[in-house]
């Protein structure tokens, strides 16, 4: 634990400068799981605020330390699940509804930004989450969980409050779904990579 | 020739098993890459400045909100006990205007009585004797 339970105790009491702490020791992992788990960086600190307001108003509940990390884990997925269900229900603007001067601004930045550094990591997070698109978001969330964050599955059993031959064959089907879509989106991708090198 | 790791089945060359678990073990890796990939491209990142008062600012404004719900709730809630003991008083002032008799099988007594003792009351008049004095007052 990254903190000290005498301290959640603190902010369990109404102690504002506790809480701050709190929320300080952990908010780079929780920022850093959302956006791994929502698979866009740039809304990982609304969500991560979202996930610290609902640990405030919840604080009350909790009873021992050793439960206090799965179920701060517990609150990010929550708050990851609900970012996804709400943005998959917002309407994404599509080349077609911009006017000609923002597509060209947005080709413009799309060629720089290929070049950088970042470029390279968003076609990575855009590979990864067309591959996880086969999968449903619980699923994907369970599987980013395990084999990204690296969480054990005593740990998930925790969070998820379920049988641990449970997740087994779930994480081992969504696995098995993510490796068969594999097959099909990677080649192109790879292929519309080579052919953007080619001069 | 053949290659050892694929047969020759009606001409084409099927991959045999050997050959399968081979392409599942790559795709395995290089699922497992990627993922790692995927992590690097996602590191932990540090907040803005802006993160903790957001916080605080936001926590406020839903304390705000139920704070206000709850004092509409309260209105209400005042609104409706108030109408509730105005309509009891005034039923209860109709109620005592009125003169009511209350009938011989409500009243107190008869309701204390035990059921022998209102049987026996009620019977009593037909276990006396009958008199034929009053008999014949009857036929008069």
């Amino acid at each position: 634990m990254l903190v000290e339970f005498e301290l959640i105790q603190r902010a369990q009491q109404g102690d504002a400068v506790a809480f701050n702490q709190v929320v300080t020791a952990y908010r780079r992992r929780i920022m850093g799981t959302i956006s791994r788990l929502i698979g866009r960086p740039e809304d990982a600190e609304d969500v991560a605020q979202e996930v610290f307001i609902r640990l405030y108003f919840s604080l009350q509940n909790l009873r021992t330390a050793e439960v206090f990390e799965p179920w701060l884990y517990r609150l990010t997925v929550n708050a990851s699940y609900d970012y996804l269900r709400k943005s998959r229900r917002r309407p994404e603007s599509r080349m077609s509804d911009l006017s000609e001067q923002q597509v060209m601004m947005a080709d413009a930045a799309a060629g720089s930004l290929r070049q950088s550094e970042e470029g390279e990591k968003k076609r990575v997070r855009d590979l990864v989450q067309d591959l996880l698109s086969v999968v449903s978001e619980e699923d994907r969330m369970l599987l980013t969980l395990k084999e990204v964050e690296g969480l054990s599955l005593k740990d998930l059993e925790k969070i998820y409050h379920v049988n641990e031959n449970a997740l087994k064959v779930r994480l081992f089907r969504a696995r098995q779904r993510v490796l068969k879509n594999m097959k099909d989106v990677t080649i192109p991708l790879v292929r519309s990579a080579k052919s953007n090198d080619t001069p | 020739m053949t290659r050892p790791d694929a047969s020759l089945k009606n001409g084409i060359m099927e991959p045999n098993t050997a050959m399968l678990q081979k392409s599942a073990q790559e795709n395995e890796g290089r699922l497992d890459d990627l993922l790692a990939a995927y992590r690097m491209a996602c590191p932990d990142t540090e907040p803005g400045a802006a993160f903790m008062p957001a916080i605080w600012a936001r926590i406020e404004e839903r304390e705000k909100a139920e704070r206000e719900s709850t004092n509409w709730f309260g209105r209400f809630a005042k609104t409706l006990v108030t109408a509730a003991v105005a309509a009891s008083a005034i039923l209860a002032m109709l109620l005592s205007s009125f003169s009511y008799d209350v009938p011989a099988h409500q009243s107190v007594e008869f309701l204390n009585r035990t059921f022998v003792e209102a049987l026996r009351a009620d019977q009593m008049a037909a276990l006396e004797p009958l008199h034929v004095d009053r008999i014949a007052e009857m036929e008069q």
